[in-house]
Parts: C-alpha cells; structure tokens; sequence
C-alpha cells in the first residue's frame, strides 16, 4: 500500500466515524439497556427450561403409552412382533419430541456454541429420557389417565381418551379364566374372547385371574396367539389400568 | 486508571462507552473501520455496499454494546457482528439455500492449534489472494480469519458460532482445497482453458 492510498483510508475511516458519531448524537441510534438483554437471556433460560419439561413430560407419556397399551412387549415375540410394534408405534409423540429437541438444541446452541454438537444434543436427549423414564415409571400419569377417564383433567385429558379409545387389533388386554390345554378365556372391557396360542406360546405359567397382554389377531371370537405377556403384580406395569376399571394400583 | 490511559485496549474503551462516554465509540470505529471492511471485501468478493454494510455493523455494535462482555475480547465481538451482517448480505444475493446442519459441526476431535510459520502465512494469503473465490464460503470465512485477520481457533469458534473443533477441520480442508484451486488454476488458468507450456 503506498502513501496515498494509506492516506485515503484514513481519510475513509474518519469520514466513517464522523458519520457513525452523528447518528448517534442525533438519536438515530440507541444503545439498548443492559436490562433488556438480561431479560432477553433470562426469556431464553426460561424458554430451555419450559420446554425441557415438556419435552420430559412428553417422553414419559410416550413411555407410559407404550407400556399401557401392551406395544411394550411386541419386539419380545419375533419379527413378527417387531413388524407390529413399528406399525403400531405412536410416531407423532416421538417427532413432537424430536421437535422440542430441535428447537431446544438451537437455544442451547447460542451459548453452548464451542462444543461439538453431539455433546449439547446427546445432553439434551439424556436429559428428557432419563427423566422421562423416571417419570414415565412413576404413578403420575396413571393418575392423571384415571382423572381424564372420570372427565376430572381438563387440559390433557383428551390425549389420555384418545389412547384409551384407541383400537390396536392385536393386541388384547384382559384376565383369564377357564384355563386348559387348548388355550383358555379371555375376559376384556368389551367381551370374552376364546384364545389360541400357536405352537410357541406356553401356558406353562398362566392360570386363572392372571392378568395378560395377549398378542394375535382376532377373529369370530377367537385369538390366534403368537404371544403372551402376563403383568405381575411386582412389575413396573403393575399401575397399568385394567380396561374399564382405571389404573391398577395394586 | 483505564480511563486515564493514552492506549486504552478495545475493552476498556468498550466498557467506558457502556458507561456512558459515548465518545469513546469513534475511536473504536477509527481502530476497527479498515480492518472490517478488509474483511468484508474478502468475504463478500463483489458488494457495492459494502461501506454501508460497514456502518451499519458499527451501529449494531453501538446499540448491543451493553450485550459485550469487558472479559472477552471486543475483536471477536465485533467480527461475530460483522460477520453475520455479511452473511445476511450473501443470503439476499444468493438463490442457493443456506445449509442448517453441516456434518463438520458434528467433530469430536479436539483441535490442536499448531504454530504456523510466518512464511507459511506469506504463502497461504498469497493463494487466497489467487484462489479465494474458487473456494465455499464456509471454508473462506475460516481461512480469512485465521491468515488474514490472524484470530485463534478460539477467536474464529466465537466470531462463527461454531465448534472449536469444526473451525480446525475446515481449516484443514479449506487449506487443501486452496491449493488444489490454485493448481487448476495454474494449469488451466481461471477461465478453464489449458495454459500453453
């Protein structure tokens, strides 16, 4: 760069603070108050820490659901069972998490900037499913499922009906009775089913009174088993609510 | 006394505007005028703007300016500022989508700052004084920051908002793609047409 063209720049460069200095002075501009970014930072903190326990709140319904309904023990029973629990999965739960989690991992991003990440989301999905679970194996939502079936909850107690509603084809929940060799009775909220297992399902454990998931479809009254799942009274299932009688909190 | 200091640093000058010597600015536009429009002309390539580009970093800068924080460095404050004005000024003339997620941001490698020597940067402004347009932007931005405005890894991570990490492997392949640019160029010259031997 020789002389004039350094002279030019700073020329340029005192043009520029003159104008910028004028703007200023003539009000144009306006410093904002430290008061208002701390507020802002305050919204965003706000923000991350609502929407992470909805996202929790989410998770542990999701878990709740996949328990009470039975889709749980799908991929236990084969390929057959792994088909059934993919096309029975509640696929908008889980992409209204991920959502949440996108929208959280942005927030997060403004201040967690230098790490990688994977390290901010992993934190964030460890956080909603160690949470969730913890959560989702708690009595909260069976209680709130029972205050929705008696019209008691007014803000979720139509997503708790929608999933108590909610017909799976093959997958029965009820107790049974009339065990024997051949198969045994199934008793739901709806009617008794006639169950017959195929080749692979025991019966070895079952007897009368037990509470099961029988898993098969239905037809004429009759189900053709390929799996069965008895809920113990010990298991974490065990808030489960019995169709038509709310949760079991045995 | 900061205050009473002949050369204050940006900082000091910084927190004497957020205290109300709003004077002080000018000279923070004096010290950062040249430097951002450098940058600018370098990133952007083409822009007629790009002295209003300039000013309306400055009063971005003046209006947050209660937002900066006296422990860091104002440098990479207002690069991070300028930065983003040049990158909205890219967008509007762009008809090409802006990636959300790039598969660099997801390194885990930490990266290891080596020390480059100065002969080494005399060789690397030379090629993307040659070479730069030929290059994505996301590897430009890396390579001016690093050998022409000589930030850290650190300083580049906060003035891009990225990874640590990231900003050295776009360092790395932004160096390679470089000097492969200039190769081509050399052999086929910029228009693409073989040089004769």
């Amino acid at each position: 760069m020789d002389q004039t063209d350094q002279k030019n720049g700073n020329n340029n460069t005192l043009g520029l603070r003159r104008e910028i200095m004028e703007k200023i002075k003539h009000g144009e501009v306006r410093m904002r108050s430290k008061a208002y970014f701390i507020w802002q930072a305050l919204a965003v903190a706000a923000a991350v820490v609502l929407l992470l326990l909805l996202a929790v709140a989410i998770a542990s319904f999701l878990i709740f659901v996949l328990h009470a309904s039975g889709r749980i023990f799908l991929p236990s029973f084969g390929w057959q069972g792994w088909r059934l629990f993919l096309l029975r999965f509640p696929w908008l739960i889980l992409l209204l998490i991920a959502a949440l989690v996108v929208i959280l991992e942005i927030l997060v991003k403004r201040f967690a900037y230098r790490r990688p990440f994977i390290y901010s989301l992993g934190s964030i999905l460890a956080v909603i499913l160690v949470a969730g679970i913890f959560v989702g194996q708690s009595s909260l939502h069976p209680v709130l499922f029972n205050q929705a079936s008696e019209n008691q909850l007014p803000l979720a107690g139509g997503l708790y009906r929608y999933f108590e509603q909610e017909n799976l084809e093959e997958i029965h929940h009820g107790i049974i009775s009339n065990i024997n060799q051949g198969g045994f009775t199934l008793n739901t909220k709806e009617e008794p089913y006639s169950v017959i297992p195929n080749d692979q399902v025991m019966l070895d454990n079952l007897y009368n009174g037990d509470r099961v998931f029988v898993l098969g479809e239905e037809s004429n009254g009759q189900i053709h088993a390929f799996g069965i799942k008895k809920v113990g009274k010990d298991e974490l299932f065990r808030k489960i609510w019995i169709p038509g009688q709310g949760p079991n909190m045995k | 006394m900061e205050s009473l200091n002949k050369n204050p640093t940006d900082e000091a000058l910084a927190k004497l505007v957020q205290n109300g010597e709003i004077e002080k600015f000018g000279e923070l536009v004096e010290r950062y005028g040249k430097k951002l429009e450098r940058y600018g002309r370098k990133f952007l390539q083409n822009s007629n703007s790009l002295e209003d580009l300039v000013q309306d970093v400055f009063l971005k800068a003046y209006k947050n300016i209660q937002n900066f924080n006296p422990d860091r460095k104002f440098s990479s404050w207002i690069y991070r500022i300028a930065h983003n004005e040049f990158i909205n000024e890219l967008k509007k003339n762009s008809r090409h989508p802006f990636a959300f997620i790039e598969p660099d941001l997801l390194a885990l490698h930490p990266a290891v700052e080596n020390t480059v020597s100065d002969l080494e940067k005399q060789e690397m402004r030379q090629l993307l004084e040659s070479s730069l347009e030929s290059l994505d932007q996301k590897y430009r931005e890396v390579l001016i920051l690093y050998y022409e405005e000589e930030f850290s890894y650190k300083e580049i991570s906060d003035i891009l908002t990225i990874p640590v990490a990231t900003v050295g492997i776009r360092l790395q392949r932004g160096k390679l793609r470089l000097q492969e640019a200039y190769k081509r160029i050399e052999t086929y010259g910029s228009n693409g047409s073989k040089k004769r031997q």
